[in-house]
C-alpha cells in the first residue's frame, strides 16, 4: 500500500490520467458495458469504517486494508487533514462523499483505482479531443481472454483511456507520443514503443511480485503480501495445457514441493503418486471440504490450487500431517455473462515400454541356447523353418496384432458464467473420452463432470452460496485380462505358436501362455469388466455480515457428498483349442467356465458442517490490522458395500437376477464409520503489512481413538517480516521490490493407519470360517486382540523458514524454503517384549519417530521486449527422510544389526550387491571370489560379477550394502517457460526428478519365463558367435547368456547391475496457442476464439539402462513387476470459443 | 459498546455450544464386532467363535500338509527346488499360542456361559475345547519338543514388566502326559455323535492313538536331550504304546467305522475312497470339508498334467518320485522294481507305455499317472527325448518332461485329483475333502502299537486287512517292523503322515541324506512307435536333498527366544 501511495503520489501519472477522462464517459462505460467486472467492484463492495478524529491518510489506509481499492494522489492533496467518519456497509462513493465533504479534495473511481485531486486542479479526465494520430488495439491476458478496464496512458503525459469490455481501446495521441503504458491491477505494467504503429495488441501478464494476489489458505483467503506460511499456489491462468484426463498431471512441476509421479496411464485408473514434500498422501480440500478423487475434477473448472506445506496446515489438525491441498473452483462474476465452449481432440502414444521378441527364429535361438546351457538336447533343431511362411511353422508378432499405436481421446466442455449484482452463477458441463491400447477397442473410459456454483445475496449482508458438483465415470475393460494380465501374456506368448488352432478363426489356440493374448482382449468372447463411479458433492453456506459490529461475519456451512462405486464383472466362459491333425478335430480347453457375474455396490457418504465467526478490523489508520476466526467443524464419514456373484447357464443376459441360485456367493465390504470434530481458531495481526504474525490452533477429536485420548490440541505460529518495507531498504535499494522473511512452526497430527476401533475389545465378525456340516460355511469370529486404550494420533512438528524476493520489478523473483518435519508417535508394535506364549501381542503404540528435511526454491524471471513477453520459472524441491526411532528387536548378530536396524538411517534405501560388471572370461570366473552356493560351476562369461564387499572370499548375504535410493525420488524439479507475441503464446514445462532408481523384475531380469517368449532386450546377450555352437568364440552382450525360465538365480540378485539410477528430465507439456484477431472472432459473434495444440511427455531424457518410462516404478512399490500399463505421451488439438 | 460485547459473547456461546453439545458424536460403535457377552450367551454367536477356533487348528490340510511330502522321498515340485529342509520351519509357535489363549479363555468362561440349553451341551462344548487344546499342544511338541504349558489366560502384567510372563519349556514327557490326561477326560465328555467334521468321542480316540503312538516312538527311538525338554525316557515307551493301542482298540471295537470297499475294482475303490463324501464312506473319521465355491482348493489345478491344465496355468506341482513308484509292490511280486531293461541290458521297447506298470499295487495306479496313462479322454504323452531316424533329439511330450510346467519325474499325483472334474480346472475349482484322519490309519496305529508291544499276530491281522482292501496278498509269515513301515508308507502315501513317521522313528536322516531324486525318463522311439524308459537323475542343484539331525525339531526362531529368555533353543541351531 505504502509503496503504491508513494510511487504514484510523487509521479502523478494516474492523477493526470484521470484528469483527462470525462466523468460521463466513465459512467457510460460502467453502465452500458456491464462486463466490467472491475467496475462492479466499486458498487458491490460495502465497507464499514469507524475513524474518529483521524487523518485522511488513515482513512485511506483503512479502506485499502479492508478492500482491494488503491488510492492515487499528488502532493496537492492534503492527506493529513483531520477527518471523522463512521459508516456501516456503505459503498465507496458514499464513504468518500462523506469523508471528503469537508475538504477540497475530489475523487474519481476507476475500477479498483481511485484518484484524488484538488478541486482547484483540472479534473483527471482524459481528453477525447487530442490532436494527432490514433492508436487502437486490444488488451488480453496470457490465455487470450480480454481484459476490460486496463489503463492505457501515454507515457509522461496525462493522456489515457481504459479498455472496453472486449479489451479493446482506441486512444488519440498527441503528436509527440512515443511510448504508452499499459497497466492493470495484479498485472505487470508494460511500456510499448508505438513509433510508427497504429495498432498494438498487448498481452498482460500476472505480476510475478503478486503481492496483491489473494491466496487460499485454511478456512479462508489471505493476501499474498501478508502470507507467512509456506504456501504454493497456481491459478487457472497458469494451468494451461490441461487436456490431460488426470488433473494432477496439470500440476506436475508447477508447484514447488508438490510431487507428482505418473506410474501408469491406464484410462480411468488415475495412477499418479502425489504428495507434498515426500510426506505421504495429503489432505485434499475442495471448496472448503475434505474430498477425495480430486484427480477426476474437470481441470477447466478449477480457479486455483494452493498447497499448504508447513504449519499453515495446522488448522486442519489431525489429518494435516502430510500437508494440505486446497482446490477452489470457479465462480461467476457479476455482469460478465459468458458462454465458453472448449473442445480438444488428440491421441496418446506409449512412452518407453519393453517389447517381446516379435519373431520365432530369434526366440527359438534363445530357447535352443538355453537347452545347450542346461546340457539338454535342442528342443527345436528345425528352428530355421519358423519363418511364418509355412502355417506349420508360425512366426507371430503378438504385440503388433493386439496393441495399437495411437489411442484417441477427446475432451469437450461448456461453461456458462455471469450474474447480476445479487446473483452470480458458474455452470460447467464436461465430457472426457479415452481409449486403451487394445486393437479390439475394448478398453474405454468416459467421464462426465458437472458443476454449478451459485451465489446470491438474499438480503443485505446475507449471502448464500451453493456448490453442486458431480463426477460420473465409467471404465470398461475386457474380462479376459486386466492390463496387468495382458502385458504379462503379450510379453510371454511364444511367437512360434499360432493365434488360431489349425490357423482357423475363431478357434483361439491354446498355447503355453496362461491365456491367448489375442483372445483376452476380445470382450465379445471373454466378457467385460465395468467400473462406474457416481459422485455428487453439495456444499451450501450462508454468510452474514453482522450489521452493527463492523467487520464481524457469521458463516454456516453444510456439505453432503455421496459416492457410489458400481462394479460389474461379466466373465464369459470360452474355449481355447488345440487341433488334432489325425482326428481332424479341435480339442477345447474351457476357460472361465461357468459364466459368472460379479456385481458390487459400494456407497460412501460424508457430511460436514461448519459454523464460524470471522472478525476483521484495522486500527490507527490501518497501521494495525487484525483478522480472526473461530470455527466449529464436524465431519461424519460412512461407508458400506456389498457384492454378489452368480453363475450363469447362458451368457446372453448379464443381469444378476438371471443367474443361477446354486453356488451363489455374497459378501460385504467397505465398512467405514468415522467422525471428526474440531474447534479451530486463528488470529492474524500485522503492522502496516510489515510485521506479520499468525497464531492458530485446532482442538481436534477423532473417533478412531478412545474418549480419553481422542482430543488433541494443534497450535501453530508463523511470523513474517517484509524487509523491503523498511526505510533502509526502500531508500537505498530501489531495485528490491519485495523482500520478505518468514518462519513458521506448528504441530499437526494424523490418525490414518490407526485401524478402527482398536480401543474396543470384542470379536471381529465375520473373519475366518469353517465347514461344520460338510455343506455350508460357518463364519468365524476372532478376537480383536488386547484392547488398546492408549492409542492416539501421531504428531508432526513442522518448521519452515522462507525468503521471498522480487528484484528489478520482476526481472528476478525467488522463493527459498527450508523445512523439516519431525513425526513422533508413529504407530508401531512394541518389539519382542511379550513372550510369544502369551498368545497376544501388544497393541499398536505411538512409538516410532522420523525426521524429514529438505528445501525448495523457485527462481523466476519475466520480461517483455517490445511485443514479446516471456516468463521463466524454475523450481526444485529436495526431501530426505530418516528414522529417529524405529521399534524393532535386535537381530542375532552385529552384522544383522547393522543391516536391519533402521534407527537413525535414511529411509527409502535399497540394499543389494555391488556388481563389477559381467565376467569376461572363464578365467576371470575361476579367479574371482566364490559367487554363490554352487561355486563357479554354473557360471558363464557374461554372468554378473559381484563384489566381495566384506572380502571374505565368497559372495553371500553379508556382502550386501545400501546401493541406491529406491523408486521414490529425492529431488523433483520443474521449469516453466512461457512467451507471448501478439495473439500467439507458447508455454513449455520441463519436469524431472533425481535421487531414485528403477529396478526391473521377473520377465525383465530373465529371458524365457516358463520357457516362453523373451523381451527383445535379451537378444543383446553374451552368446557364442554361432549361438548353438559352443566351440565358437564368445560375443559380449549387455545381458548374460540365455537360460530357461526366469533367468539364472544368482544373476538376479538385487545389485547395481539391475538397479539403475532413473534420473530424468522431460518436456512434460508444451502448448502453442493463437488467439484469433478480434474482428475475425466477431464474424461468429464470439468474444474470443483461441486455437491451441499441446503435447504431454513429448521428449524425455533419461539415464541409460532405464527400461521403462522413468516415472514407471519398475518393480518398486506400485510397479506391478513391470506389468503396469504403460505411461503415455499425448498430442492434442483444441479450440476454445467464448461468447 | 456493551451491546456489542453481549452480541459477540452470545455468538461465541452459540458457536461453542454447538461444539460441546455433540462431542458424544465421536462415540461410534463398530458394525462388525461381536462382544464376548454375546459369544457366551448366544449359541449361534458361540458357534461362530468355534468356527474360528477350528479354522486356526494347525491341521496339515490342503494348504499345508501336501508340502510336507516334498521333504520326504515321496514327491517333488516341478517348479520348485527340492527343499533341503535346512531352512524349513513350521513357524507355528506364535499362532498356536494365540489359539491356545483363545481356547484357555473359552475353557475358563464356558462353565458360566448361558449359550447352552442343557448341561450336556455345555459339558460337550467344554470337552471339545479341551480336546482342541490338547491337540494343539501335540502339534507343538511334535514340531518343537517340550513347550511351556499355558492353561490360563494371563493378563498383561500390571507392572508392565514382561518378565513376569516368562516361562521355561516344560519337559516333553510332561507335555505328553498333559496331552494324555486332557484327551482322556475330553473323550469322556465329548459327544458320541458321528459327525466327521469336528472333534467328538471317535475322532478323539483316533487322534489319541496318533498322539500316544508318537509319544511312544519318541520314548523308544530318541535320546533324551536338554534335560528332558526333548525326548521321553525310554521306560515310558510301553506305557504309551499301551495307551495308543487301547485308544485305537476302543475305536475299532465300538466305533461305527469300516475300511472303504464299495467297488470291486481295487483301483477305483482306493481312488474313490477320497472322493466319496457320503455317509456310507465309513472310513472317514475327521474331515476338513471343501464345498465349491464357498471354500474350494486348488488341488486339480496343481496336479493337472500339462496338456490338461486349465486356463490359469500351473499343473505338475506334485510329482511322485521314481523311488516312490518302485516302492509300490506288484500284486504278483513284492519287489516293486520297474522293469526298464531286458536281461541282456538292452532297453525294453514298450508299444504301450502303460504296460510298464501292469500288475502294480492298485493303490499306485489310483494315486499316480504316468506315460501312457489314460486321463480325461486322452493318453498322456510324457517323454523327454525322441528317437528319429535312429538319432536321439530333444523332444517335448504334450504332458512332459521338458514342458515348463509338466512333470519333472514322469509321474503326476492323482490321489486327490478328479479325473472328471465337475467344472473346468481353475485356481479354486476343486472341492475334494481332505481326510485329516481315516480308519486305515487307526488300524495301522493299532497294528504298530501291538507290534511294538510284541503282539505280532494281532498286528499282522490288521496289516492284512489293509493289504486285502488294497488288493495285495496278505502277509502269511510274521511281519517285521520294516514290513509294517513299508505298508504304512504305501497306504498313507502323500497324506503327510510319512514326514512325521520318519521323524518319530528317527530314520529321516537315513532316508534323506544327500539323496538324489530320479525320474522315469521315457524316450519316444518314433521309428518303432514305441517307448523305452530310463531312470534319470534329476539335476542335483535342484533336487538333491538332505536331512540333518537337528531338523528333527524346528528352530525356535530369534524372536521367540528374544521374547522369553527362559526358553532354550533346540540342539544344533
Amino acid at each position: 500500500m505504502n509503496k503504491l501511495l508513494r510511487k504514484y503520489g510523487t509521479q502523478p501519472i494516474f492523477y493526470q490520467f484521470f484528469r483527462k477522462m470525462k466523468l460521463t464517459i466513465l459512467i457510460v462505460t460502467v453502465s452500458i458495458l456491464s462486463c466490467f467486472s472491475a467496475e462492479t467492484y466499486s458498487q458491490t463492495t460495502k465497507l464499514t469504517i469507524t475513524e474518529n478524529n483521524s487523518t485522511l491518510l488513515n482513512v485511506l489506509r483503512t479502506i485499502e486494508a479492508q478492500s482491494e481499492f488503491k488510492f492515487f494522489y499528488n502532493e496537492k492533496v492534503d492527506v493529513n487533514k483531520q477527518v471523522s467518519v463512521e459508516v456501516t456497509q456503505k459503498s465507496i462513493t458514499e464513504i468518500l462523499d462523506k469523508v471528503l465533504s469537508s475538504t477540497s479534495v475530489k475523487y474519481k473511481v476507476l475500477g479498483r483505482q481511485i484518484a484524488l485531486y484538488d478541486k482547484n486542479e483540472m479534473e483527471p479526465f482524459i481528453s477525447e479531443q487530442q490532436q494527432g494520430k490514433k492508436i487502437t488495439g486490444k488488451v488480453t491476458d496470457q490465455s487470450g481472454a480480454p481484459i476490460p478496464g486496463a489503463a492505457i496512458v501515454v507515457k509522461g503525459t496525462t493522456i489515457g483511456i481504459t479498455s472496453d469490455s472486449d479489451g479493446n481501446f482506441a486512444l488519440s495521441l498527441p503528436s509527440e507520443a512515443k511510448v504508452i503504458v499499459f497497466s492493470f491491477i495484479g498485472m505487470k505494467s508494460q511500456e510499448i514503443d508505438i513509433t510508427g504503429k497504429t495498432s498494438v495488441n498487448i498481452i498482460m501478464e500476472v505480476d510475478a511480485i503478486g503481492i496483491e494476489e489473494v491466496v487460499a489458505v485454511g478456512y479462508g483467503v489471505q493476501k499474498k503480501a501478508n502470507l507467512t506460511g509456506a504456501v504454493a499456489t497456481v491459478n487457472s491462468k497458469e494451468l494451461v495445457a490441461v487436456t490431460s484426463p488426470d488433473f494432477s498431471n496439470a500440476l506436475s512441476g508447477k508447484l514447488p514441493g508438490l510431487r507428482v509421479q505418473t506410474l501408469g496411464s491406464e484410462p480411468g485408473v488415475y495412477d499418479n503418486q502425489i504428495d507434498i514434500r515426500g510426506w505421504g498422501s495429503m489432505l485434499v480440500v475442495v471448496d472448503g471440504i475434505p474430498r477425495w478423487d480430486f484427480q477426476r475434477i474437470d481441470p477447466s473448472t478449477i480457479d486455483n490450487v494452493s498447497i499448504l506445506k508447513d504449519a499453515s496446515a495446522a488448522v486442519y489438525g489431525v489429518k494435516a500431517a502430510n500437508g494440505v491441498m486446497l482446490i477452489t473452483t470457479k465462480k461467476g462474476k457479476a455482469g460478465n455473462n459468458e458462454i465458453t465452449l472448449n473442445s480438444s481432440f488428440g491421441f496418446e502414444q506409449m512412452t518407453d515400454y519393453p517389447r517381446a521378441i516379435p519373431n520365432s527364429i530369434d526366440n527359438l535361438i534363445l530357447k535352443n541356447e538355453a537347452a545347450l546351457v542346461a546340457g539338454n538336447p535342442l528342443p527345436f533343431p528345425d528352428y530355421k523353418k519358423y519363418t511364418g511362411e509355412d502355417p506349420n511353422y508360425p512366426s507371430v508378432d503378438y504385440w503388433k496384432l493386439t496393441v495399437r499405436d495411437k489411442m484417441p481421446m477427446s475432451k469437450n466442455d461448456v461453461s456458462f458464467s455471469g450474474g447480476t449484482e445479487k446473483i452470480t452463477y458458474y455452470i460447467s458441463l464436461g465430457n472426457l473420452h479415452q481409449t486403451g491400447i487394445y486393437k479390439t477397442n475394448s478398453m474405454n473410459y468416459d467421464r462426465n463432470n458437472f458443476r454449478a456454483n451459485l451465489s446470491a445475496e438474499i438480503v443485505k449482508g446475507l449471502t448464500a452460496n451453493v456448490i453442486f458438483g458431480g463426477m460420473m465415470d465409467k471404465r470398461d475393460d475386457p474380462y479376459g485380462g486386466s492390463s496387468y494380465d495382458f502385458m504379462k501374456q503379450v510379453w510371454m506368448q511364444p511367437p512360434y505358436e499360432p493365434v488360431y488352432a489349425n490357423n482357423t478363426s475363431p478357434y483361439y489356440y491354446d498355447g503355453q501362455a496362461d491365456r491367448n493374448p489375442v483372445a483376452i482382449i476380445n470382450s465379445d468372447l471373454t466378457g467385460s469388466r465395468q467400473y462406474q463411479m457416481k459422485k455428487f458433492e453439495t456444499t451450501m453456506s450462508l454468510a452474514y455480515d453482522v450489521p452493527f459490529i463492523t467487520g464481524l461475519k457469521v458463516k454456516g456451512l453444510f456439505a453432503y457428498d455421496v459416492q457410489y462405486n458400481i462394479g460389474t464383472e461379466w466373465r464369459k466362459a470360452y474355449n481355447e483349442y488345440k487341433y488334432d491333425v489325425t482326428a481332424k478335430n479341435y480339442i477345447p480347453t474351457g476357460i472361465n467356465n461357468p459364466t459368472q457375474l460379479r456385481k458390487s455396490f459400494d456407497e460412501y457418504m460424508i457430511s460436514q458442517y461448519q459454523v464460524s465467526l470471522e472478525y476483521k478490523k484495522s486500527f490507527a489508520g490501518g497501521q494495525h490490522n487484525i483478522e480472526s476466526l473461530l470455527l466449529v467443524d464436524r465431519r461424519n464419514t460412512f461407508g458400506d458395500g456389498f457384492g454378489a456373484q452368480r453363475y450363469f447357464s447362458l451368457d446372453a443376459i448379464s443381469q444378476i437376477d438371471a443367474g443361477l441360485t446354486d453356488n451363489q456367493v455374497t459378501w460385504g465390504s467397505n465398512k467405514i464409520l468415522d467422525g471428526n470434530m474440531a474447534l479451530v481458531g486463528r488470529l492474524n495481526y500485522n503492522y502496516r503489512s510489515k510485521y506479520l504474525t499468525e497464531l492458530s490452533f485446532r482442538y481436534d477429536g477423532s473417533s478412531l481413538f478412545p474418549a480419553e485420548s481422542r482430543w488433541g490440541f494443534f497450535p501453530a505460529i508463523s511470523l513474517g517480516w517484509r524487509i523491503s518495507e523498511e526505510p533502509f531498504i526502500k531508500d537505498n535499494f530501489s531495485s528490491i521490490s519485495n523482500l520478505k522473511l518468514r518462519m513458521s512452526h506448528g504441530v499437526m497430527g494424523d490418525d490414518s493407519g490407526a485401524g478402527g476401533f482398536q480401543y474396543i475389545s470384542g470379536y471381529n465378525y465375520p473373519s475366518d470360517n469353517y465347514i461344520f456340516d460338510g455343506k455350508t460355511l460357518t463364519s468365524g469370529s476372532s478376537s480383536k486382540g488386547l484392547a488398546n486404550p492408549n492409542i492416539t494420533w501421531y504428531t508432526a512438528t513442522t518448521s519452515n523458514i522462507g525468503v521471498d524476493g522480487n528484484l528489478w520489478e520482476g526481472l528476478l523473483d525467488f522463493t527459498v524454503e527450508l523445512f523439516q518435519r519431525k513425526r513422533e508417535g508413529l504407530l508401531s508394535t512394541r518389539a519382542a517384549t511379550l513372550p510369544s506364549e502369551f498368545g497376544a501381542s501388544f497393541p499398536q503404540e505411538n512409538l516410532n519417530s522420523d525426521l524429514s528435511q529438505g528445501f525448495e526454491f523457485v527462481v523466476g524471471h519475466s520480461n517483455k521486449i517490445n511485443e514479446f513477453s516471456y516468463n521463466i520459472r524454475t523450481n526444485l524441491s529436495f526431501t530426505q527422510q530418516k528414522w529417529l526411532h524405529y521399534e524393532q528387536s535386535s537381530a542375532g548378530n552385529s552384522y544383522l544389526n547393522w543391516t536391519n536396524v533402521n534407527e537413525n538411517r535414511l529411509q527409502n534405501m535399497i540394499w543389494g550387491y555391488g556388481a563389477a560388471g559381467q565376467f569376461q572370461t572363464q578365467d576371470e570366473i575361476n579367479t574371482s571370489p566364490v559367487q554363490n552356493a554352487n561355486g563357479h560351476a554354473a557360471l558363464f562369461p557374461g554372468d554378473v560379477k559381484y563384489v566381495d564387499w566384506n572380502e571374505d572370499g565368497m559372495i553371500d548375504s553379508h556382502d550386501r550394502y545400501p546401493i541406491a535410493h529406491n523408486e521414490i525420488p529425492q529431488t523433483f524439479f520443474g521449469a516453466e517457460m512461457s512467451g507471448g507475441w501478439k495473439g500467439l503464446s507458447l508455454s513449455l514445462l520441463f519436469q524431472g526428478a533425481t535421487g531414485y532408481s528403477q529396478t526391473p523384475t521377473e520377465q525383465l531380469m530373465g529371458p524365457l519365463p516358463w520357457g516362453r517368449n523373451s523381451l527383445t532386450i535379451f537378444l543383446d546377450r553374451w552368446h557364442h558367435q554361432d549361438p548353438l555352437d559352443f566351440n565358437t568364440p564368445w560375443v559380449p552382450g549387455k545381458y548374460p547368456i540365455s537360460r530357461d525360465g526366469f533367468g539364472f538365480g544368482p544373476n538376479k540378485e538385487t545389485s547395481t547391475y539391475w538397479v539403475v539410477d532413473a534420473t530424468y528430465v522431460r518436456l512434460k507439456s508444451i502448448e502453442l496457442a493463437y488467439v484469433l484477431p478480434v474482428n475475425w472472432a466477431k464474424r461468429i459473434k464470439a468474444k474470443q476464439v483461441r486455437v491451441y495444440t499441446n503435447a504431454f511427455n513429448l521428449l524425455t531424457w533419461k539415464s541409460k539402462g532405464v527400461l521403462f518410462d522413468p516415472e514407471h516404478r519398475g518393480t518398486g512399490d506400485g510397479g506391478d513387476n513391470g506389468y503396469k500399463y504403460p505411461v503415455m505421451a499425448s498430442y492434442n488439438l483444441g479450440l476454445s470459443i467464448t461468447f | 459498546m456493551k451491546q456489542r460485547f453481549k452480541y459477540i459473547c452470545s455468538l461465541l456461546v452459540i458457536t461453542t455450544l454447538s461444539w460441546t453439545s455433540c462431542t458424544k458424536f465421536l462415540d461410534k460403535q463398530p458394525v462388525n464386532v461381536l462382544t464376548e457377552t454375546s459369544i457366551l450367551s448366544d449359541k449361534a454367536a458361540f458357534t461362530t467363535h468355534m468356527a474360528y477356533l477350528y479354522n486356526q487348528i494347525p491341521f496339515e490340510n490342503f494348504s499345508k500338509w501336501i508340502w510336507l511330502s516334498y521333504y520326504t522321498d515321496e514327491m517333488v515340485n516341478c517348479r520348485q527346488d527340492a527343499g533341503t529342509s535346512e531352512e524349513f520351519s513350521f513357524n507355528s509357535w506364535g499362532s498356536s499360542y494365540t489359539l491356545i489363549r483363545a481356547l484357555n479363555n473359552m475353557i475358563e468362561k464356558v462353565p458360566s456361559a448361558t449359550a447352552f440349553t442343557t448341561e450336556k451341551e455345555k459339558t460337550e462344548a467344554l470337552a471339545e475345547l479341551k480336546f482342541i487344546r490338547a491337540y494343539v499342544y501335540f502339534t507343538l511338541v511334535q514340531r518343537y519338543g517340550g513347550v511351556p504349558l499355558i492353561t490360563e489366560v494371563s493378563p498383561l502384567p500390571a507392572s508392565g514388566d514382561p518378565a513376569e510372563l516368562y516361562k521355561a519349556r516344560d519337559k516333553a514327557s510332561d507335555v505328553f502326559k498333559f496331552i494324555e490326561t486332557e484327551m482322556e477326560s475330553a473323550i469322556n465328555g465329548m459327544s458320541s455323535e458321528t459327525s466327521v467334521y469336528r472333534f467328538n468321542k471317535w475322532s478323539g480316540l483316533a487322534y489319541k492313538s496318533q498322539a500316544m503312538l508318537y509319544a511312544a516312538s519318541i520314548a523308544k527311538y530318541e535320546e533324551v536331550q536338554l534335560n528332558g525338554v526333548i525326548g521321553i525316557p525310554n521306560s515310558e515307551a510301553n506305557h504309551y504304546f499301551g495307551v495308543a493301542r487301547d485308544a485305537a482298540k476302543l475305536l475299532i471295537e465300538t466305533g461305527p467305522f469300516a475300511l472303504y470297499s464299495q467297488d470291486a475294482d481295487k483301483v477305483k475303490n482306493y481312488h474313490n475312497l477320497f472322493f466319496d463324501k457320503s455317509n456310507t464312506n465309513k472310513e472317514r473319521i475327521l474331515v476338513d470339508a471343501f464345498v465349491f465355491p464357498i471354500k474350494a482348493n486348488r488341488f486339480d489345478l496343481f496336479t493337472a498334467p500339462f496338456s490338461h491344465r486349465g486356463g490359469e496355468g500351473y499343473g505338475g506341482r506334485f510329482d511322485p518320485t521314481y523311488d516312490m513308484a518302485e516302492s509300490y509292490e506288484y500284486t504278483n511280486n513284492a519287489n516293486g522294481a520297474i522293469k526298464l531293461n531286458n536281461p541282456d541290458g538292452t532297453p525294453i521297447r514298450y508299444a504301450n507305455p502303460a504296460d510298464l506298470f501292469k500288475d502294480k499295487d492298485p493303490r499306485f495306479l489310483a494315486s499316480a499317472i504316468f506315460p501312457g496313462s489314460p486321463w480325461m479322454g486322452t493318453t498322456l504323452q510324457i517323454y523327454g527325448n525322441v528317437i528319429e531316424g535312429g538319432v536321439l533329439i530333444g523332444g517335448n511330450g504334450a504332458d512332459g518332461l521338458s514342458q515348463p510346467e509338466g512333470t519333472a519325474t514322469g509321474f503326476y499325483l492323482t490321489k486327490w485329483a478328479d479325473p472328471a472334474p465337475p467344472r473346468p480346472i481353475a485356481y479354486s475349482s476343486s472341492d475334494v475333502d481332505k481326510m485329516m484322519m481315516r480308519y486305515a490309519e487307526v488300524l495301522l496305529n493299532y497294528a504298530e502299537a501291538q507290534l511294538e508291544l510284541g503282539n505280532e499276530p494281532e498286528a499282522r491281522k490288521y496289516i492284512n486287512m489293509i493289504r486285502e482292501r488294497a488288493g495285495l496278498p496278505a502277509f502269511v509269515n510274521p511281519v517285521t517292523m520294516n514290513d509294517y513301515r513299508h505298508e504304512r508308507k504305501i497306504e498313507l502315501a502323500y497324506e503327510g503322515n510319512r514326514y512325521w513317521d520318519l521323524k518319530r522313528w528317527r530314520i529321516f536322516d537315513d532316508v534323506i541324506y544327500n539323496t538324489d531324486t530320479y525320474a522315469l525318463w521315457p524316450i519316444y522311439d518314433k521309428d518303432n512307435n514305441a517307448y523305452i524308459f530310463t531312470k534319470a537323475k534329476l539335476p542335483s542343484d535342484k533336487y538333491t536333498r538332505t536331512f540333518t539331525s537337528k531338523l528333527y525339531y524346528s528352530r525356535l526362531d530369534g524372536g521367540i527366544i528374544a521374547s522369553n529368555p527362559l526358553l532354550v533353543e533346540n540342539p544344533g541351531y
